[in-house]
């Protein structure tokens, strides 16, 4: 299951981004219907605490160890079904919208989706360290023509649209050379982009673009960058605005003239500019806020509801998509976690290895392995009652429930064409069954019999207990016979079940881990939910 | 003079900007001034304010154009770069960029489309006298 948590992290980060961009789409829409309209900066804090919250609640969801209530429309099983061999492991991931679906093989899903986001992170990050760089030359070309405590203006040939661009402790604010001419301009460009360091807008700009290319394929986010960056500038006119020694108009004059000059040059997104980025209409609009909005704003109560509500539709959102891709396969980990469970106030030898985790995969971690378990557990209601009075009358162990299990299924199968399989719940062997008094012949069989055949495997078991002493090796000879066991000891010098199996003493192949893995999910029922 | 020819050399000597150039030209002219001559001789059609002036100078003070000393309470402002230096350079730009790298090319140009009094053609006849020793 934690090998598949970044992934989930990821796409809870993805809806919840796309939710972030409708907030603040909504809330730019809503504002100046309102009397009087929610201020730009705090319109703009709440976009970026919304961002922010979408970025962070996903690691909060992942670990809050709460499971989703969304139908899981993504899941990753060990094998298309109980038939694989555990040779051809093919683990496949399978998706599945309504009752339409399709499953593809989970390295060949993981690579490719490597792949592609590499690729695309790698590109992104190129455009971003050319930018970078571009940006890097134009300040190293430029001339310095004012040094303030909090930062260096600097003029430049290279550009037409004033910038503001950060580096960790050197802020810098770059003028067009021709800006110099025109004092006023200048004085009034330098305000702003001081604004937009002092607004903190050139350190998040690093934010925002690791965030677009960690993100690049999802229009959300570059949708919410473009409204975050509108609204740094929208704030930063807001500021200007409220300010004794700018004037309105020669500020709009001084917007008007430097996006002509803009006209003629490419933006890069490491500045916080001007004139600002994104649509063509943003002047006009910036423009039109700065001459005909009142200069009351809500008060701060207003935001702060409007941003708790946000909250709590971010975080629930966060619980409902916590795991979309959802794991099925069981780790060795959580097999571990599953003999704790099953061996309290147990005496039986509960043991887990590769092959009990490979069992308990085939049965729990397939699709037709569920289902085949979930109709056995059902026909087990049937005889658990019956068998489990049975198993505590002879002072059996209630484990040997599960022997059933994984014999038929819980199935009281008659007798196949096949002479050396059994029939029954048990799955007695003719000769066997006979040796216990039960008849079988053309015309009667007894061990269809549940009472008979289940009190017939209680003497069984507790002859084979009695003369091994060990409820592993008493399982293997169920299966294999005790005169087999009783060889392998001999041979091997050893009474560990599982060291005799390793030896290759076995008739029908993971017999004993089966019998383990079904006795693990009948102590841990919750797996199957 | 020979200091100057090195400093020329330099790569690192950035282009004058027109508005740059108008201030040198003062600057060559008038010799060592303050931002306010400089001021008065650019005219009041120039409509430049004296910060204006006093940052295009410290710009031209960052790319080495010219020299500043503090005197009294204000600068006064010298070029470290002759006219004549300045002309050398700009015209090996021009040729680099311009002519493909060859003078020839330069003064051919100049000869057909100039028109040149007898008087200039005789001197740049001497010019070329002198040069070939």
């Amino acid at each position: 299951m934690a090998a598949l948590t970044p992934l989930n992290v990821y796409i809870c980060a993805n809806v919840l981004l796309v939710l972030a961009a409708l907030v603040l789409e909504a809330v730019r829409f809503f504002s100046p219907v309102l009397r009087p309209p929610i201020a730009y900066r705090h319109q703009l804090r709440l976009g970026q605490a919304t961002a922010l919250a979408a970025l962070l609640l996903p690691f909060a969801s992942a670990f809050s160890g709460r499971s989703s209530f969304l139908p899981q429309t993504a899941q990753v099983w060990s094998a298309p079904t109980t038939r694989v061999g555990p040779l051809a492991a093919d683990q496949r991931i399978a998706v599945s919208f309504g009752s339409s679906g399709t499953s593809i093989p989970l390295d060949v899903a993981s690579q490719a989706a490597t792949l592609v986001f590499a690729a695309g992170l790698l590109f992104v990050l190129a455009r971003l360290l050319r930018d970078a760089g571009r940006t890097l030359r134009i300040i190293a070309n430029a001339q310095t023509i004012r040094r303030l405590r909090s930062a260096r203006i600097l003029a430049s040939e290279q550009i037409c649209v004033p910038f503001s661009f950060w580096l960790p402790a050197r802020r810098y604010v770059v003028v067009p050379a021709a800006l110099v001419l025109r004092s006023e301009d200048l004085r009034l460009a330098i305000r702003h982009e001081l604004q937009h360091h002092r607004q903190q807008d050139t350190k998040l700009v690093y934010l925002h673009q690791l965030v677009k290319a960690a993100f690049f394929w999802n229009p959300a986010v570059h949708r919410l960058d473009t409204q975050l960056r509108e609204l740094q500038e929208f704030s930063c006119d807001e500021a200007l605005r409220s300010q004794r020694s700018v004037s309105t108009q020669s500020y709009c004059e001084c917007l008007l003239r430097v996006a002509e000059a803009a006209t003629r040059q490419r933006r890069a997104p490491l500045h916080a500019s001007l004139i600002g980025g994104g649509a063509g209409t943003l002047l006009k609009r910036r423009i039109e806020a700065l001459l005909k909005r009142p200069m009351v704003y809500q008060g701060r109560a207003l935001v702060l509801g409007v941003g708790a509500a946000v909250f709590t539709l971010m975080a629930t959102t966060a619980l409902a998509f916590a795991s979309t891709v959802h794991d099925r396969r069981i780790s060795a980990d959580e097999a571990d976690r599953m003999a704790a469970i099953a061996q309290r106030g147990s005496t039986f030898p509960i043991g887990v290895n590769a092959g009990v985790v490979r069992e308990l995969n085939r049965l729990l971690s397939t699709p037709d392995g569920r289902a085949y378990l979930q109709a056995s557990l059902a026909r087990m209601q049937g005889y658990e009652g019956f068998i489990s009075d049975q198993l505590a009358r002879h002072r059996m162990p209630p484990e040997l429930l599960a022997v059933p299990l994984a014999e038929a299924g819980y199935r009281n199968l008659p007798q196949g064409p096949d002479p050396r399989h059994g029939a029954g719940l048990w799955m007695f062997i003719a000769p066997m069954a006979r040796r216990f008094g039960l008849t079988v012949d053309a015309h009667r069989d007894d061990r269809l019999d549940v009472a008979a055949e289940t009190d017939a495997a209680i003497r069984l078991f507790s002859e084979l207990h009695r003369q091994f002493d060990d409820w592993g090796l008493a399982l293997l000879a169920y299966n294999a016979g005790s005169e087999l066991v009783e060889r392998a000891i001999a041979q091997t010098g050893s009474r560990d079940v599982w060291t005799l199996i390793a030896r290759g003493n076995e008739n029908d192949s993971g017999y004993v881990p089966r019998v383990m893995a079904a006795i693990l999910i009948l102590e841990n029922p919750s797996v199957l939910d | 003079m020979a200091k100057e020819r090195s400093r020329v050399s330099k790569p690192a000597l950035k282009e004058l900007t027109a508005v740059e150039l108008e201030m040198m030209n003062v600057i060559w002219r008038i010799g060592p001034c303050s931002v306010t001559q400089v001021q008065e001789q650019l005219g009041p059609q120039r409509e430049l304010a004296y910060t204006s002036v006093s940052t295009m100078v410290r710009i031209l003070e960052q790319k080495g154009y010219v020299t500043s000393e503090k005197q009294g309470r204000g600068h006064v402002y010298a070029a470290a770069v002759s006219k004549e230096s300045y002309q050398a350079l700009s015209l090996k730009r021009i040729v680099r960029s311009v002519f493909d790298g060859a003078p020839s090319l330069l003064v051919q140009r100049l000869l057909a489309s100039e028109t040149l009094t007898p008087e200039e053609l005789k001197q740049i006849e001497r010019l070329l006298r002198e040069k070939k020793g």
